[in-house]
């Protein structure tokens, strides 16, 4: 026996729990179908029954140090075999939104992305940010109106968002957030707790592991009761990497060869862009629409979990319209334009804060499992 | 009093609907106390669910204990009416009389019927044993079982057509088979109704990842007391269905589709008991056999915590706290894999057995078949022990019950109904 510890329940976690989608984790009763049924699960301490028992008594601190609720996808089938309905798959996702919201960096802003009264705040600032690249862009206008004559009548966001502001900005933007996501990962993965006591494959064959599972998406497609999604999830991630490639690419065209946006029609950068345009607003389509029409097996939607779909699927959906409105010679393109570069603000900046972030604690999790020797009890 | 020719229209002072052990009690005690009653089941012979138990609590004694004394007891007491094959189809009245319409199923054999087996031996149809939940098959004249009372033959309805059953009627000697028969309906005017008609199994084919009917060695607890009655399919000889190969590992997975919100939402008391019985049935005839029950919550309610207590002496018994989720069958050997979180180490535990049994719930009959007058049922279909219109419930169909609670029940409720037959005799009604 371990030696006696009083248990102190954190009662402010489990309300949140029960908010973000847990509403039902009280009424486990411990029979572990879920363990037994779920296909994630791992041979030695598998979840997510300590789990359940772990958020019933609101042990959030043990909680956010376990790697096992990244390996859950919430497919459901532990929920579809819960005698209880307690939803062992909906709890699971409610502690890690809790999770994101705990090791944010800074912390207030991890508070923010969980709390609706804040949303207008967040939408102000990217707004607020785009139009003085605005109005910034008009100060540096003398200089680009030597460009093509030509082009005069055509739509040029460059008139209105001058790639120059644009792209610092972007780019600046991007390393502070990856910087305090780098933060709020570190303290996450200094928390993590190895689990097993069979010898692990070491942190570089646990980073190839990790990576065969998210590209190929394996985990997804081992679940029963939420499979369509398995196709849908793929999509958006293809979608989205597609897109951030091609933003990439679009960079190094403008900088090393010095052409200048909008990348022709023709060229295969834009066909990827296209592409994962595409892919992207079926994917977040799909997911939407699961989870409008098929909620008993898609589980609980949180706050979070609608507000990041929602704004994947707006930033793909205006990142196409800007396109069409701009191929069609409509001055609607560059309003396109500013929702599509609000949305994608959005989207990027608060990647720590919000459901984004799990591509990151997941991307982190995984890697600890593979690394720590957590074995798939359907992997063989 | 033996069954007879029945007038088309009859009366008495109560009707008690169902021939089990409950139906039995409650008709014997209101007709010990002075009442007429008729006792009306809807299979060919009394005896319920407890004839086709191998042993029941608290004893362990054999279902004929039960039984036998009791049927001595209707036997002997004129003041009983049995009617078997009898389906209570209509109820009206209510407090203070009722009027039922019973329509009595053909059974296409007479009361000539000594029971010599000539026509069993000549018939050539067969039928799945329904008694033996379908473990073997019996001919389509049959015996309900060995203390079916009446002690008479029956013919499957679905049968009763058959031209190759000709062959069976004529090698009675007694001319007892009449293929020909129809049914009747009769009317009957009583002073107070026990409805006692008793319970069945949950059915397991709906708990998918168990494996019942994909996998032959998955079997309810139902089936394992047939398998190991000696009236039952194997002699009482416990072998898996598979190869009918003796048992060197058995595993008990409890609670399948109990306290399960998606299937019986109720506990039915009555089940980790009754694996644990019939770890004792395993250990009678293989001693060295393991025997593996994997259980949520282990409920042996008060004096019964004693069989928990002697069940854990046992050095092959192991108990294991964790629910099965998934049972999966090896292929070749047919053998099934029990898997499960050990919740008290933590750890998956995959058990490999040569039969699982899954300790299915009980259902009441109400739930599937209401009773015929607008009669109060809860939330899972049990009725009321006292329903106010002067129907009262007995034994299961009120609540999951053992044997012997059943029968203390059942006295209950002739209590009642001797109080309601009252009531309606002093208004002049019946």
């Amino acid at each position: 026996m371990a030696e006696a510890r009083v248990v102190e329940p954190d009662l402010e976690f489990i309300r949140s729990v029960k908010k973000a989608g847990g509403a039902d984790v009280k009424k486990c009763y411990q029979c572990a179908t879920c363990s037994s049924v779920c296909s994630l699960s791992t041979t030695e301490k598998p979840f997510p029954r300590k789990e359940m028992l772990l958020a019933g008594w609101g042990q959030a601190d043990t909680l956010s140090k376990d790697p096992d609720i990244w390996l859950c996808y919430q497919c459901n089938d532990c929920s579809t075999y819960c005698p209880r309905e307690a939803k062992p798959g909906d709890v699971l996702a409610a502690v890690r939104s809790f999770v994101y919201e705990r090791f944010a960096f800074p912390s207030f802003m991890g508070h923010a992305l969980a709390a609706p009264r804040a949303l207008p705040l967040l939408f102000l600032a990217p707004m607020l940010v785009i139009a003085a690249v605005i109005f910034a862009s008009k100060t540096l206008q003398l200089q680009l109106s030597l460009r093509e004559p030509g082009l005069a009548d055509a739509v040029v966001f460059d008139k209105v968002f001058n790639i120059h502001v644009v792209e610092p900005l972007f780019i600046a933007g991007n390393i502070l957030v990856f910087a305090c996501a780098f933060a709020g990962l570190w303290r996450f993965w200094n928390q993590l707790e190895s689990r097993s006591s069979g010898a692990g494959i070491g942190f570089v064959a646990g980073v190839v592991a990790a990576v065969k599972d998210i590209v190929f998406h394996t985990p997804f497609f081992s679940c029963d009761a939420n499979k369509t999604r398995s196709w849908a999830h793929l999509m958006v991630f293809l979608g989205f990497f597609g897109a951030a490639a091609t933003a990439g690419l679009g960079a190094v065209e403008l900088k090393l060869f010095h052409h200048p946006p909008p990348i022709p029609l023709g060229h295969p950068i834009k066909w990827l862009g296209n592409l994962s345009g595409v892919l992207g607003i079926l994917g977040t389509g799909i997911l939407l629409v699961r989870r409008l029409a098929d909620k008993e097996s898609v589980g609980a939607n949180g706050y979070q979990d609608w507000l990041f779909l929602i704004m994947l699927f707006l930033a793909f959906v205006t990142g196409m319209t800007t396109q069409l409105t701009r191929l069609s010679g409509l001055d609607a393109a560059y309003a396109a334009y500013y929702v599509h570069l609000v949305v994608v603000f959005f989207v990027l900046w608060y990647a720590p804060y919000s459901k984004f972030a799990h591509m990151f604690y997941r991307a982190l999790a995984v890697v600890h499992a593979h690394a720590a020797g957590r074995r798939r009890k359907t992997a063989s | 009093m033996a069954e007879q020719k029945i007038a088309d229209s009859m009366s008495a002072d109560i009707l008690v609907v169902g021939g089990g052990i409950a139906g039995m009690t409650a008709a014997l005690e209101a007709a010990e106390a002075g009442k007429t009653v008729v006792l009306s089941e809807a299979k060919p012979s009394l005896g319920g669910r407890v004839a086709a138990t191998n042993q029941y609590f608290p004893k362990l004694c054999p279902p004929s204990c039960g039984i036998e004394i009791n049927l001595r007891r209707i036997k002997a007491n004129p003041s009983i009416t049995v009617l078997t094959l009898a389906e209570v189809e209509g109820l009206s009245g209510g407090r203070g009389g009722h009027e039922a319409r019973i329509k009595l199923h053909p059974r296409f054999v007479n009361e000539k019927c000594t029971a010599c087996g000539d026509c069993e031996k000549a018939c050539e149809v067969e039928r799945d044993n329904d008694f033996n939940f379908g473990l073997d098959k019996t001919k389509a004249v049959y015996l309900p079982h060995l203390m079916a009372y009446p002690f008479r033959y029956v013919v499957d309805p679905k049968h009763a057509g058959d031209p190759r059953m000709k062959k069976a009627a004529a090698a009675c000697a007694y001319g007892a088979v009449e293929l020909d028969m129809k049914p009747r309906t009769l009317t009957l005017k009583v002073g107070a109704v026990v409805w006692a008609t008793g319970w069945k199994p949950y059915d397991a084919a709906k708990l998918d990842r168990l494996g019942f009917g994909r996998y032959r060695n998955v079997v309810t607890n139902s089936m394992m007391e047939r398998l190991a009655s000696q009236s039952g399919p194997t002699g009482g000889k416990l072998v898996r269905p598979s190869d009918q190969v003796g048992l060197k590992k058995v595993g008990f997975v409890q609670c399948a589709g109990s306290r399960d919100e998606k299937h019986l939402p109720y506990c039915s008391a009555v089940c980790c008991l009754a694996s644990m019985k019939q770890a004792t049935y395993v250990r009678a005839q293989y001693p060295d056999a393991e025997i593996h029950i994997f259980y949520i919550d282990v409920r042996a309610p008060g004096r019964m915590e004693d069989f928990y207590v002697k069940a854990q002496e046992d050095k092959k018994l192991f108990f294991h706290r964790g629910k099965v989720g998934t049972i999966t069958e090896v292929e070749g050997s047919r053998n099934l894999v029990l898997e499960a979180e050990n919740t008290l180490t933590g750890e998956l535990t995959k058990t490999e057995v040569d039969m699982a049994v899954l300790a299915v719930g009980m259902v009441p009959n109400t739930a599937d078949e209401k009773p015929p007058l607008d009669t109060p049922l809860d939330e899972f279909g049990f009725i009321a022990p006292d329903t106010g219109k002067g129907v009262i419930g007995a034994g299961t169909v009120t609540r999951p019950l053992d044997v012997a609670s059943s029968v203390v029940d059942a006295t209950g409720a002739a209590m009642r109904a001797l109080i309601a037959a009252a009531e309606a005799s002093a208004a002049g009604r019946n």
